[in-house]
């Protein structure tokens, strides 16, 4: 610290010590001013102030002029080399006058300078020499003299010489002063010298004064001056000693004189003032150490403080500066002018512009972005942050840009701004790569994602689309079972939602330009029963485009109507239509919540509605069946009918001209036979004859037509018995006839009685007849198992036929013997192929010529029991 | 004897000329009437259209109906007669050359008294209508007049 300096003086401090010097000037050359005029008017009371007293000399009056000038113009307030000139020159002036002087009074030499200005009449009081100043005062003069001359030298330091300089003349001065006081002449005016005068003393006072104003750091006078408690003490004590001290003694000493204190006790008074002025002045004289030692120790403590911040705040700004420049991220200073102010070394690397091209903003826009629709979208951007930052008080919010460098280069920044009053730093991240990284990795992410969500959906399809599948089939094997359309839509609807995981499904027929929902399963209700418009439904949109709607936001979806799905819980739907071509209906599928169906369910749906299209058809094949059938049913009844009209006539209306012809022909030969000749006998036989057989013919007819219409009955049949009845009545006709019969017991069978009678009946009958020419017929009635059936036969060994002919055995009106040979109609194996293939069984034949033929027949044996068929 | 009469209704005229020699050969052609078709035969009975006022007593001892008639079926004259208190009781009996089950069932469950087929052998023919003529005319008592 050094005291000079001003700027190390602590505030509060400093030497507050009194008029400038130009006022000890002014009062200096006064004073000399007034003397001079004293001479040169011959004013005795300006020359000298008392009568009787001393005068102050000419020469003494032009020195202290020219030193006032001098102090005036030496004192380090003025400026200007002329001036410092002339003020050398007086001071040169005035220690000449005094030296010379001085000169004369040690060496007794006369230099003829003592009355050269205006003389001085002899006989002055307390005047050695007339017009000659006191020893004291020449003196003084060559001290003041030399000390004005030093004053204007430059540096400060406690060594100049000005103010010891000056030092005996304030003793000189002061004590001269002090001698006029006490009137102590010895003091003022040494023997038989010249005395100086009361006027001078001061002068001197005031002079020397003056010159320790004008350098208060100098020398003796820093410990005066100093802001130290030293200083401050002395400011204080000084006076109290110099001024005050003679004071008192002044009075004292004017009180003894005019006997106002007893001797004995004024000088205790004096003593005991001493005292008290010591005691006051060294008391006050603590108090302003005390307050001076305050000021300096909070000073201090200011200064500290205030050392330590400007400290701090310089290696801030240092430190500030280093981490801008050296920052690895772009930085720029932007001031409210828009002038960047200021960037660092890895904003000129990075963009790589200069910094002549690049000084404001406007710069930056125009090359960071040279596509202008850009640049306006980054102006936009940028202003909309600027708004944003002043809205809230806050930084410059980051955004990423696209930049543009110097190279042609484009780097991705997030570029944010801090705010520094009304200036800011604008900083880059560079995150080029990592957008990059960011976007590979997302993509990578993305492919990860997808990659586990394959792996995902396979294990679901593979845990569920088993399930599915297994639903699936089940759904379309009780479709290919239903026969009418309620069982199918009740197969349907619960396989819907099962195999999409639906929250509903509806069933949605094409009804003559409407859709018509026929049915619904649903965790709310839907729309069954109701009809809407092909057009204006996304049922109606499927069937017409024949195509899929796959709609993950209903009401994002312009085919949707909104109103009528408003109060479902629909959110998402897949409709598929059933029949790819012209189709007939739809299925739908709803979630109550957002779901965007699989292609899987989709499919699965469709599936099921392809099945539903089959199961359609099916019903449709089905019912078209049936209607075929009862038209066929209906058409057979007509046939029946009139099957049965015509049996009902050939009963009825042919037998009554058969049996006229029989009867005319029978009466004729009754009534008149008498009359007749053998010829016309010959001929009403040959009528008879004819009746007879066209009997048997219509017999036969009827009997045949009988054999396929009417109910089959159930009836147990004996055809043991049934042949043996007929042998025997066969026999008792035809008594002479030798035929050796055998006919198994226990031949029972289920079956229409009647028909198999009839049956039993033409089979025995050809039998007896065909073993009519036989030399030893037999018959025989049996059963046989081949090919693990019961044959029922009837064998004889009657004529037989040729095998070759017998596919017309079974031919109605076709025979294989003539007339002449075995009479027949060639009905009766007809009717018994019939009455065996109603009954589900079947007839064979085999003969030889004259070897006999033996006919098998076959019947179902449901019903029948082993025990019935074997005993 | 002379009291009782037999209707024939016959739409054949070879069967008519066939049974009339057959019941006089029998002895019992003293009183027959022949009615051709449905609508005479219940006219007879009812004396009503052509035989309103015929002489003779109001109702035969039988009648001897064939089912295959002209206009009104044998069946359909009996269900006639059957739903009429004047005829409920009159012995009817069917003659057809049907042999029909049907037939024969539905005159019964019609409340005919017999049913005889016709066979078609004229010896057979003659022997049946005679013993019928004798039967219905003779032996069996008709139903008390009211």
């Amino acid at each position: 610290m050094t005291p000079d300096s001003p700027a190390a003086t602590p505030p509060g401090v400093t030497g507050a010590v009194g008029p400038g010097p130009a006022v000890f000037a002014a009062a200096t050359v006064a004073i000399g001013g007034l003397a001079f005029l004293g001479w040169w008017l011959d004013i005795t009371s300006f020359k000298s102030l008392f009568s009787d007293a001393v005068s102050m000399k000419a020469n003494t009056a032009l020195a202290f002029i020219l030193a006032g000038i001098a102090l005036w113009l030496l004192h380090p307030g003025r400026v200007g080399t002329a001036a410092r000139r002339v003020g050398l020159a007086c001071a040169a002036a005035v220690a000449g006058l005094g030296l010379l002087t001085l000169t004369e009074y040690l060496l007794g030499v006369d230099f003829a300078i003592d009355n050269r200005l205006i003389p001085e009449p002899p006989g002055a009081p307390l005047t050695s020499h007339p017009g000659r100043m006191a020893p004291g005062t020449a003196m003084n003069f060559c001290l003041t003299g030399l000390a004005l001359l030093l004053l204007g030298r430059n540096g400060s330091g406690r060594w100049q010489p000005a103010p010891y300089l000056v030092l005996p003349t304030f003793g000189i001065a002061f004590v001269a002063l002090l001698g006029y006081l006490y009137d102590l002449d010895a003091l003022y005016g040494p023997a038989h010298f010249t005395a100086m005068a009361v006027h001078t003393a001061a002068a001197f006072f005031i002079l020397a004064l003056g010159i320790l104003m004008a350098r208060p750091r100098w020398g003796w006078m820093a410990s005066i001056t100093a802001a130290t408690s030293g200083g401050a003490l002395l400011r204080c004590l000084l006076p109290a000693i110099l001024l005050l001290v003679p004071l008192l003694f002044y009075l004292w000493m004017t009180g003894e004189r005019l006997g106002l204190v007893p001797a004995r006790y004024s000088l205790f008074l004096m003593i005991l003032a001493i005292m008290a002025l010591l005691t006051a002045a060294a008391w006050w004289g603590a108090i302003v150490v005390d307050r001076a030692e305050m000021n300096w120790l909070q000073a201090v403590a200011a200064y500290g403080q205030l050392n330590t911040t400007m400290q701090e705040k310089a290696a801030s700004e240092a430190r500030f500066a280093g981490l801008f420049q050296e920052t690895p991220v772009p930085l720029c200073c932007v001031d409210k002018r828009g002038v960047l102010t200021d960037r660092n070394l890895r904003f000129d690397q990075t963009f790589g512009y200069g910094r002549d091209e690049l000084r404001t903003l406007d710069d930056w826009w125009r090359l960071a972005y040279p596509d202008p629709a850009r640049r306006a979208q980054v102006l936009d951007s940028w202003n909309e942050v600027l708004a944003e930052s002043a809205h809230r008080s806050a930084d410059l919010a980051p955004r990423e840009y696209d930049i543009t460098c110097k190279d042609g280069g484009v780097r991705t920044m997030l570029v944010s701004g801090i705010l520094l009053g009304d200036d800011f730093i604008a900083a880059f991240f560079d995150i080029t790569e990592r957008s990059k990284a960011t976007r590979d990795l997302k993509e990578a992410r993305l492919a990860a994602l997808n990659r586990m969500e394959d792996a995902n959906a396979a294990r679901r399809q593979a845990e569920t689309g088993a399930d599915r599948i297994r639903l699936l089939a089940e759904a379309v094997e009780r479709i290919a079972a239903v026969h009418d359309l309620p069982s199918l839509m009740a197969v349907v609807r619960p396989a819907v939602r099962r195999l999409t995981g639906a929250d509903g499904a509806t069933l949605v027929l094409n009804d003559n330009g409407y859709c018509f929902y026929a049915d619904e399963d649903a965790i709310g209700p839907l729309w069954k029963g109701q009809r809407f418009p092909l057009e204006s439904c996304i049922s109606g949109w499927a069937m017409l485009h024949g195509q899929a709607a796959v709609i993950e936001d209903i009401y994002a979806d312009e085919r949707i109507p909104h109103e009528a799905y408003r109060p479902t819980f629909v959110k998402s739907l897949a409709m598929v239509p059933i029949g790819r071509s012209g189709p007939v209906a739809a299925i739908g599928a709803y979630w109550a919540t957002r779901h965007k169906p699989t292609d899987e369910e989709v499919e699965l749906q469709q599936a099921l509605a392809d099945a539903m299209s089959i199961g359609l058809a099916n019903i449709d094949l089905i019912q078209n069946l049936e209607r075929r059938v009862e038209q066929r049913t209906a058409e057979l009844s007509t046939v029946n009918r009139e099957l049965e009209s015509f049996a009902y006539a050939v009963s009825h209306d042919l037998r009554a001209p058969l049996r006229a012809m029989s009867g005319f022909s029978q009466a004729l030969q009754e009534d008149f036979g008498a009359q007749l000749t053998g010829e016309a006998r010959v001929y009403l036989e040959q009528i008879g004859i004819a009746s007879r057989r066209m009997g048997e013919l219509i017999e036969g007819l009827l009997t045949l037509s009988r054999s396929t219409r009417g109910e089959l009955q159930r009836d147990r049949v004996d055809f043991s018995a049934l042949a043996e009845r007929r042998l025997d009545e066969l026999a008792a006709a035809e008594p002479g006839r030798r035929v050796a019969v055998s006919v198994e017991d226990g031949l029972v069978v289920q079956g229409d009685a009647r028909m198999l009678a009839a049956v039993m009946t033409n089979l025995v009958d050809n039998a007896w007849k065909y073993t009519g020419k036989a030399a030893a017929a037999s018959i025989r009635v049996h059963a046989e198992i081949r090919d693990g059936r019961r044959w029922y036969c009837v064998a004889d060994n009657g004529a037989g036929f040729d095998m070759a002919h017998a596919a017309r055995l079974f031919q109605p009106f076709q025979r294989l013997h003539r007339q002449d040979e075995f009479p027949g109609i060639g009905i009766g194996l007809v009717t018994v192929q019939r009455i065996i293939h109603r009954h589900g069984g079947e007839i064979v034949a085999a003969a030889a010529p004259d070897q006999g033929a033996t006919f098998c027949f076959t019947l179902p044996e449901d019903g029948l029991s082993d025990k019935e068929i074997l005993p | 004897m002379s009291e009782k009469s037999i209707l024939l209704v016959e739409d054949n005229h070879q069967d008519e000329m066939l049974t009339l020699r057959a019941l006089r050969r029998a002895h019992v052609a003293n009183c027959i009437d022949v009615v051709r078709d449905g609508q005479q035969a219940l006219d007879y009975l009812f004396k009503a259209g052509e035989f309103a006022g015929r002489a003779g007593p109001d109702l035969p001892a039988v009648v001897l109906l064939d089912i295959g008639l002209p206009r009104l079926s044998g069946l359909e004259v009996l269900e006639r007669l059957r739903a009429d208190e004047r005829t409920r009781l009159l012995p009817v009996v069917i003659l057809t050359s049907s042999d029909e089950k049907r037939d024969c069932l539905e005159s019964y469950k019609n409340g005919a008294n017999s049913f005889v087929r016709k066979p078609v052998d004229f010896v057979d023919f003659a022997e049946t209508v005679a013993r019928l003529g004798l039967y219905w005319l003779v032996t069996n008592e008709a139903p008390p007049d009211r």
